[in-house]
């Protein structure tokens, strides 16, 4: 017993101790990831820096002096902009493209399909989400069912056929026809349901027995409450919508120029950039073809990560 | 006089009959928007595209068209009927296939190391995780850019050959090759820059989900596992994993469908190219095409093969269809519910009942 017995200075010394050397310990974890992830992520933005001081190169420097890479022999120029959105390239470059660059056509493009294409679908499907979650129907359940069925059926199995489709439904010329086929997606209404589940219906039956409508409920109720999914919903298809090449080239890949979106275009001028001399224009359409959706991470990026991380989790 | 009816009774009845139509009004306001589309851009062309994949459908001309006997199918599986498609469909197959195997593995462990790094929080552990996010915002068109510039020849001056003054034409040459019972496959160069662009930007939303998984482990286990003597590595396997197993099956499955259906990369970097002489005149005749990119040739870019080969492209797409939609299958049975799986956790739930 005597053996055993510890002072109470011995005792808070030992306690002290032990705290300290367990705070050291989390900290050195922490310093080691805390340098693990500098490190990374020093290499993981480097290409993002070698694009945009490849794209502000002159292009007779574009790529002689891999030295300076990121301070150019003869500064920062905005030649290569000017020569991908004039058309109007100095003597001594050649490029063989057969169409023309239509560089405003395919922006606007881009944005009509990104923009108005997700705020569209916003509507629809959230008009959809509300109907299954608060409005009861017959065969509500199986409908839903076979929404969340389909969506094992990978989009390649449709696109032949919706090809077909919008060809014979004479939508081939229009840019309509780049978001009309994506109103029906089941991924991000069964997103919005998940999240209106999660409004009380209480509120729902109260603002009936005040005699709302329905239409008025939804409106007035459930969109302001909401907001959250409907953003992250709505950034998720704004990313989605911007970045897609398989669709619009199935669409417009072989025809006017016109009618590309910045996706399809950029691609094609890659393809005719591969020289030296003309690399740096193919940089400036990639560093245009980036800002949209770059201005839009770096506002929302809290947004855009704990959305994906709340549809992952719930999943 | 024999069938009379109260006021009352008639003013209920009316307002239930009203009352009915009003709401299913209200439910074909709300739901017809999304149903038409549905059915319009995913059930009709569905079977849509089974019927073009059973006929000698032309594109461009809609109609009635008579049934090929599986044409389309047949070259798909049918190795003699005709060998060479046959062969580019298959090689294009294995292509998607390997990659998938090779990349799915470092898509779901880097993220997962990198997840439990940030999950550590050290200083600004924010704004790390918004970094590692940001390459895969990026469209697939700019990132081409970059990694054009850093593999281009020699004679262009490509990043890497002025760097490190290689000679390899990175998006031309042909690594090896090798052949298996007569046939011959190549592995072209090409593929490293392909490997290293979606390495740079194909697995952001797996570190997302994952690290927000390892968040969502509750502390109590880690607390109660170092009162057990747990070494961290113990910790890492015997807490940690199983409590992120639903999104490690999450990320798991969207990868290999994600890989397996691999496009844009190899579009944009190197256009399936380098081209195998004996089936540069074949849709996806490249040594990097892949399945989609074999479709897409036939139905998007080459206006060709579109007249000529349309079926066989409708056909293709439906295999791969089954592919992945056997995949995603097991996906959503894997997933289904949310119930302790665990026999332990059961055999818990019970006891703690009982008592």
């Amino acid at each position: 017993m005597v053996a055993n017995k510890v002072t109470v200075e011995q005792y808070i010394g030992l306690r002290k101790s032990r705290s300290f050397a367990n705070r050291k310990k989390v900290q050195y974890g922490k310093v080691i990831a805390f340098i693990v992830l500098l490190v990374f992520c020093i290499f993981w933005i480097l290409p993002f820096l070698i694009m945009i001081t490849g794209s502000l190169r002159g292009h007779t420097d574009t790529m002689l002096y891999p030295k300076e890479l990121f301070y150019p022999h003869s500064g920062y120029t905005l030649e290569n902009y000017s020569m991908l959105l004039t058309g109007v390239y100095p003597d001594g470059i050649v490029h063989n493209k057969t169409q023309e660059y239509a560089i405003g056509y395919w922006f606007m493009n881009s944005c009509f399909s990104a923009i108005g294409g997700t705020l569209l679908y916003l509507l629809v499907a959230s008009l959809a989400a509300y109907a299954f979650t608060f409005i009861d129907f017959k065969y509500r359940n199986i409908i839903f069912a076979i929404l969340v069925a389909s969506m094992v059926v990978p989009g390649t199995a449709t696109a032949v056929g919706n090809q077909s489709m919008v060809f014979s439904m004479h939508l081939n010329k229009s840019i309509l026809a780049l978001i009309i086929p994506g109103l029906g997606g089941v991924y991000g209404m069964y997103l919005i349901k998940t999240f209106f589940e999660s409004i009380p219906k209480d509120l729902i039956e109260s603002a009936k027995m005040d005699g709302y409508s329905h239409p008025k409920i939804f409106f007035k109720i459930v969109l302001p409450l909401g907001k959250t999914v409907l953003f992250v919903q709505g950034l998720f298809g704004f990313m989605g919508g911007w970045n897609d090449l398989v669709w619009p080239q199935m669409l417009f890949g072989t025809q006017d120029t016109k009618l590309w979106t910045l996706q399809v275009g950029m691609a094609y001028v890659i393809n005719n950039s591969k020289t030296s001399d003309l690399i740096g224009t193919a940089l400036a359409g990639g560093v245009l073809c980036l800002l949209p959706v770059m201005i839009v991470y770096l506002i929302a990026s809290n947004k855009i990560i704990e959305g994906m991380a709340s549809a992952g989790i719930k999943r | 006089m024999e069938r009379t009816l109260t006021l009352e009774d008639y003013s209920k009845n009316q307002s239930r009959r009203k009352s009915t139509l009003k709401k299913y009004g209200i439910v074909i306001l709300f739901l017809l928007p999304f149903l038409a589309a549905f059915i319009v851009f995913f059930i009709c062309p569905l079977i849509y595209g089974i019927y073009i994949s059973l006929t000698n459908f032309v594109y461009g001309k809609p109609g009635v068209y008579d049934f090929n006997a599986m044409k389309w199918y047949r070259i798909i599986f049918d190795g003699s009927y005709q060998p060479k498609v046959f062969h580019v469909f298959w090689a294009s197959f294995l292509h998607s296939f390997v990659f998938a195997l090779i990349m799915v593995p470092i898509a779901i462990l880097l993220p997962l190391g990198l997840a439990i790094l940030v999950n550590l929080k050290p200083p600004g552990y924010k704004i790390f995780r918004a970094l590692i996010y940001m390459p895969s915002i990026v469209p697939l068109t700019a990132s081409g850019t970059i990694f054009t510039l850093l593999f281009m020849p020699a004679s262009q001056h490509g990043l890497i050959a002025e760097i490190f003054g290689c000679q390899i034409n990175w998006f031309t040459d042909i690594w090896f090759s090798f052949s298996i019972g007569g046939t011959t496959f190549s592995v072209a160069y090409a593929w490293i820059p392909i490997f290293l662009m979606c390495l740079w930007g194909g697995w952001g939303s797996n570190f997302i989900i994952l690290s927000a998984g390892l968040q969502n482990v509750p502390r109590s286990l880690y607390e109660a596992s170092s009162i057990d003597g747990c070494s961290p590595m113990r910790k890492v396997r015997a807490v940690t994993l199983p409590g992120i197993k639903g999104q490690m099956v999450l990320c798991l499955f969207t990868t290999i469908i994600g890989y397996l259906g691999l496009y844009g990369q190899n579009y944009v970097l190197s256009s399936g190219g380098p081209t195998i002489p004996s089936y540069s005149s074949l849709p996806g005749g490249g040594s990097t095409s892949t399945i989609i990119y074999f479709i897409q040739d036939i139905v998007a870019n080459n206006a060709n093969f579109r007249t000529k080969l349309y079926g066989l492209g409708a056909a293709a797409s439906i295999i791969f269809a089954i592919f992945t939609g056997i995949v995603s299958g097991i996906q959503m049975y894997c997933t289904r519910d949310r119930k302790p799986n665990n026999k332990h956790a059961e055999e818990y739930l019970k006891w703690s009942q009982i008592k």
